[in-house]
């Protein structure tokens, strides 16, 4: 549904587009902000990206973005019992390809965990637990009528009627990707669909939004590893505000100028997010279900 | 000699006994012709009156003939829908009288209950009123070769000139929403074309246009902002008249007459968008790149209005309205298509009882929706989004004129019934579809009465009683610590959910401090059931409007108005200067965007409300004889809205405010051929909330917004420039072509600003532009206008 829209929006907007141009715009001065982009799943380490935020028309070459890294952060998860600090080490899957890891604590099934980062004299705060992860019915690859080496991946996922769950799924197909993407349209609630089964197309995702064209459908013989994780409100808040955002920030039919709904406190951006996770994998052949 | 002179003063008394006794018995006639004093058609059936005691009818002709004693006589004569007539005469032989009765005609009655004067503006009470005549707007530079009411009412001060794209009233600081916009007494709500870009009203068929912008009276109700009332003809100097235009987005017909018997009035207008046709031949030449998506779009919009009224005998006058009007859009691109409908209907009977030449009353019966459906699909996926909003509305009134008081009193009734969200999708295994449907119920009281407590002083005083009800079904929700949605209580049909009672006071008054100069004030207090909340930043089909509920209190304005107005040279300049206070609570504010979640949420959740304020000053001077007319107008004015949630709590400036916003509206009269005219308009650029800084999160740029509204977009300004060349003026038949240049130095005014990031992080590369989106370049037009 969100694609059609989009896609009747954008469509208005090429009749406007004929008369755009380029301007030049004076923003106000910007100090730049803490962004934090940190995760947790059951037995799992913690693993947090730290960056700052620039200037809105900063110049961003190699440079740059580098210099946006915060590499002297002290970081700190708690699960109310146990704490330990974070260790930053190189990772190029991804960006910045620098990550704070953990070692010792594993991320528990119910648990709270706390993360504290310190640097120059700011101390920033966030919570987030990790909810039972997702009851997956069954994982199946249909063929696309009309290109029979095509199709889409379908997750069935069945859900306790007892509280709203909220939902996010990745996709990784191998040997085209080096890591986890979230699908297309990737974060639901089962406001619709309490207690019943609900049958989800795994659009496949692309890395980042300023991607040409999504690839829309899987080939077949892709071998594709599917990550569904459930998550709490306060994180799935964030991505559907991250997830309109990037929808809606070009648009202007929208409204779109509040800043995302964050659990991080302090004066940082971002999000600190627990994922009760359920792996599988899928090889797409004419008749596959696993 | 004592003798003589006897006989004179008995003669002299003879004679003048005579002369008083003959007269006495003298039967002379009085008759006359009763006409309408604009059109100059006789009107049958109207009433004359002698002295209150002996009368009679005028026949199929208009004219009386009644046969009376000599002597003097006060003959009044009244015909329904015009001001009453009297003269006092001495009757002492055959006496003919033309009587030229003035139109108060039922449409316009509101306002132009009194013969208006030329300093009318001077000794009225009435604040924050702009009124434009047909010729006025016929006079401005048209936009594609059709003049546009409502785009004529943006140049008054006051009303803010949103620019292209856009036709929302947004007057003094209020939103689009709340303007309560009457066609021939008919509420209309949504009244735009073409995604905002074109109102409506058919400008053949439009006598004149309204706006009750300060001292609304008790009268009016139910909306915040103004009044505007569109008029159309009430009478017809011809049997059968039929003006046209065809000009390069839309032609326009509208026929009008009277019946045989001259009982009978009609009217008939018609209008429809030739943009398919003519696309090829215009358009595309001037915007090149877009050539691809005119051949895969379809559009066009139509609009009728029809009425008839029929005067039964000489006191009862019965009138039927039609009006509707729709717009249609369609892409197709394979595998892409969209569907965008919008229509507004409205139909209205409406009855007049001339009980006494100074009482009479009317009832208004009218029913009003507006619908929009957005239909999308992309290969096995269909995606229905849709609004409904249905009023069924009876307004009885009572008019009572004495010397010195105008009194109207009644009710209103009305009756919403809203569907704010239609949505339906249809995806392979998900078949999703939900509605919120609100049904809300309104009574009013009221009583006005325009008074003259001095010969200089003037006082408009009234109140209205105002109940909303918020009725079922509904179903009240509430979410539990988890976010999940529990039923808390459901109401059955026309059950109260709730129930909100306002008290309304209006005054306004006006002191004539010289036959040409005076100070007015008002202060008024209204509620508004309804809600409008925008979906985007510019006014379109899509907002969402919704009656009120019991999370979602109904809205309230209190405004001040203080004015001193001047008319100069024997009022032919006519000058005002108003501040205004605006004060609105309940005010509320779409959270998300068009881009709905799947996921339901509690209806009323989709909103913030705050509160708003507005203030300003406006300066209006008007020109209105002569070879040159024209107008400037100029508003300085501030607007202003706090939301908890948004901006810490504190005031922001709203999207459409505006420090400055000037209108120059300039005609010249070269000779019977040729005139000009230009409209030159300049305004603050509109605010946004534009991003600061930007982050990287998984992969992606994320912007970090700054402060509310507190980016400013460039100045908009434009020239618009026509010539109209009149072919030929004969009463039975004109034409004339009307040529018209719009932007006319190729001003790109920002219709939005957005950012471009392009590049690759894992590359390095960030390329971030800012750009504006313009709607129209310099724009020609020709249209040829013709009356027959």
């Amino acid at each position: 549904m969100q694609k059609a829209i989009t896609l009747f929006s954008i469509n208005i907007l090429i009749l406007l587009l004929s008369c755009n141009q380029e301007v030049n715009v004076d923003l106000p001065s910007y100090n730049g902000k803490i962004v934090v982009d940190g995760w947790i799943e059951q037995d799992g380490y913690a693993k947090v990206l730290l960056t700052k935020s620039a200037p809105y028309f900063g110049k961003l070459d190699s440079i740059a973005l580098r210099e946006l890294v915060l590499t002297r952060a002290k970081v700190s998860v708690s699960d109310g019992e146990t704490t330990e600090v974070l260790t930053l080490h190189p990772n190029p899957d991804y960006f910045p390809p620098l990550l704070y890891s953990g070692y010792q604590l594993k991320g528990e099934i119910g648990k709270t965990y706390q993360l504290t980062i310190e640097y120059a004299r700011q101390k920033i705060t966030a919570e987030t637990s990790i909810p039972i992860p997702p009851k997956v019915e069954k994982i199946w690859f249909e063929t696309d009528p009309k290109e029979p080496e095509k199709g889409m991946i379908w997750a069935s996922i069945s859900n306790d009627p007892a509280q709203t769950n909220y939902y996010r799924i990745f996709t990784q197909t191998i040997g085209l990707e080096q890591k986890y993407f979230p699908i297309a349209f990737p974060n639901y609630s089962d406001q619709s669909f309490n207690g019943q089964n609900r049958n989800i197309p795994l659009y496949p995702g692309t890395s980042n939004t300023m991607s040409s064209h999504p690839k829309e459908n899987y080939s077949l013989e892709d071998t594709v590893l599917i990550k569904i994780c459930t998550m709490d409100r306060m994180a799935f808040e964030y991505w559907e505000d991250f997830q309109q955002e990037m929808i809606n920030s070009k648009n202007p039919f929208a409204t779109s100028n509040t800043t995302l709904n964050s659990n991080i406190q302090g004066d940082a951006l971002g999000i600190w997010c627990g994922y009760g996770a359920h792996y599988s994998r899928i090889t797409t052949t004419r008749q596959s279900e696993n | 000699m004592k003798n003589y002179l006897n006989i004179i003063k008995y003669s002299l008394f003879l004679l003048l006994f005579n002369f008083f006794h003959c007269n006495a018995q003298n039967i002379f006639q009085l008759s006359g012709t009763v006409k309408d004093s604009q059109t100059g058609s006789s009107l049958p059936g109207a009433h004359i009156l002698i002295n209150k005691t002996k009368g009679t009818t005028t026949n199929s002709k208009g004219e009386f003939h009644i046969q009376l004693p000599a002597g003097e006589i006060k003959v009044q004569v009244s015909f329904m829908g015009y001001h009453p007539y009297q003269k006092e005469i001495t009757l002492e032989r055959k006496v003919e009288l033309t009587v030229d009765l003035h139109p108060i005609s039922l449409e316009q009655e509101e306002i132009v209950v009194k013969a208006r004067r030329d300093n009318h503006n001077i000794s009225s009470a009435e604040t924050g009123f702009q009124r434009l005549k047909a010729s006025e707007i016929e006079q401005l530079p048209t936009f594609l070769g059709s003049p546009d009411p409502i785009k004529a009412l943006q140049y008054t001060p006051g009303i803010q000139s949103v620019g292209e794209g856009n036709a929302g009233i947004y007057v003094r600081g209020g939103t689009p929403g709340q303007n309560l916009i009457l066609l021939d007494q008919m509420p209309l709500h949504n009244p735009s074309h073409l995604l905002g870009i074109y109102s409506v009203f058919n400008s053949l068929s439009i006598q004149n246009l309204n706006l009750i912008k300060g001292g609304i009276p008790a009268q009016y109700g139910g909306k915040l902002s103004s009044v505007i009332e569109v008029n159309t003809p009430a009478s017809s100097e011809n049997r059968v008249s039929f003006a046209g235009n065809i000009g390069t987005l839309s032609s326009a017909g509208v026929i009008k007459g009277k019946t045989q018997n001259e009982r009978g009035f009609f009217l008939l207008s018609a209008r429809r968008t030739h943009l398919d046709l003519i696309k090829s031949l215009l358009i595309e030449p001037l915007s090149k790149n877009s050539s691809r998506f005119f051949r895969e779009t379809n559009y066009h919009f139509n609009d009728i209005y029809a009425k008839y009224s029929y005067c039964i005998g000489t006191k009862d006058r019965i009138t039927a309205q039609y009006f509707f009007s729709s717009d249609h859009y369609k892409y197709c691109k394979e595998p892409l298509s969209n569907k965008m409908n919008w229509d507004n209907w409205a139909g209205a009977l409406i009855w007049t009882h001339q009980t006494s030449s100074n009482f009479s009353y009317k009832s208004i019966l009218s029913y009003t929706s507006h619908c929009m459906d957005m239909t999308s699909f992309f290969e096995d996926y269909e995606f229905l989004l849709g609004s409904r909003l249905h009023t069924l509305n009876h307004k009885l009134e009572f008019l009572l004129n004495t010397a010195n008081h105008q009194m109207r009193y009644g009710w209103e009734l009305v009756y919403n019934n809203t569907v704010p969200e239609k949505v339906k999708t249809i995806m392979p295994d998900i078949n999703y579809q939900d509605q919120d449907e609100l049904n809300s119920a309104e009574a009013n009281l009221y009583f006005n009465d325009e008074m003259n407590l001095l010969p200089k002083l003037k006082l408009n005083a009234g109140f209205r009683l105002h109940r909303i009800l918020h009725v079922g079904p509904y179903k009240q929700f509430a979410e539990d610590e988890t976010g999940k949605r529990l039923e808390t209580k459901s109401y059955s049909k026309y059950k109260i959910v709730k129930g909100y009672n306002f008290f309304e006071p209006r005054i306004s008054f006006s002191y004539q401090l010289r036959p040409n100069q005076s100070i007015k004030a008002s202060y008024t207090e209204n509620n508004q059931n309804f809600h409008l909340a925008e979906v985007g930043s510019v006014s379109l089909p899509t907002d969402i409007w919704t009656s009120s509920t019991e999370d979602l209190p109904p809205e309230k304005a209190r405004q001040f108005t203080l004015g001193y107005y001047h008319n100069f040279a024997n009022n032919n300049f006519e000058t005002s200067t108003e501040i205004y206070y605006k004060k609105l609570t309940n005010q509320i504010e779409l959270k998300e965007s068009v881009v709905l979640k799947m996921e339901k949420e509690i209806f009323e959740d989709q909103f913030y409300m705050g509160e708003g304020r507005a203030y300003g000053f406006e300066f209006f001077i008007k020109k209105k004889t002569g070879r040159f007319t024209g107008w400037l107008g100029y508003s300085l004015s501030k607007s202003q809205k706090r939301i908890p949630e948004i901006n810490q709590g504190k005031y922001y400036n709203t999207k459409y405010d505006r420090r400055h916003d000037l209108s120059l509206t300039l005609n010249y009269n070269h000779n019977s051929k040729w005139s000009y005219s230009a409209a030159f308009v300049y305004a603050t650029g509109n605010t946004m909330t534009l991003p600061v800084g930007r982050y990287i999160i998984q992969g992606n740029i994320v912007n970090d917004y700054g402060k509310i509204n507190a980016f400013r977009m460039p100045a908009y300004h434009r020239l618009d420039l026509s010539a109209k060349y009149q072919v030929v003026k004969k009463k039975q038949f004109e034409s004339f072509w009307t040529f018209a240049l719009y932007n006319v130095y190729g001003r790109s005014n920002p219709y939005f600003i957005y950012f471009s990031a392009k590049g690759d992080l894992d590359n390095y590369k960030l390329d971030v532009k800012a750009k504006q989106i313009s709607l129209f370049p310099i724009l020609p037009s020709i249209s040829w206008n013709f009356k027959f």
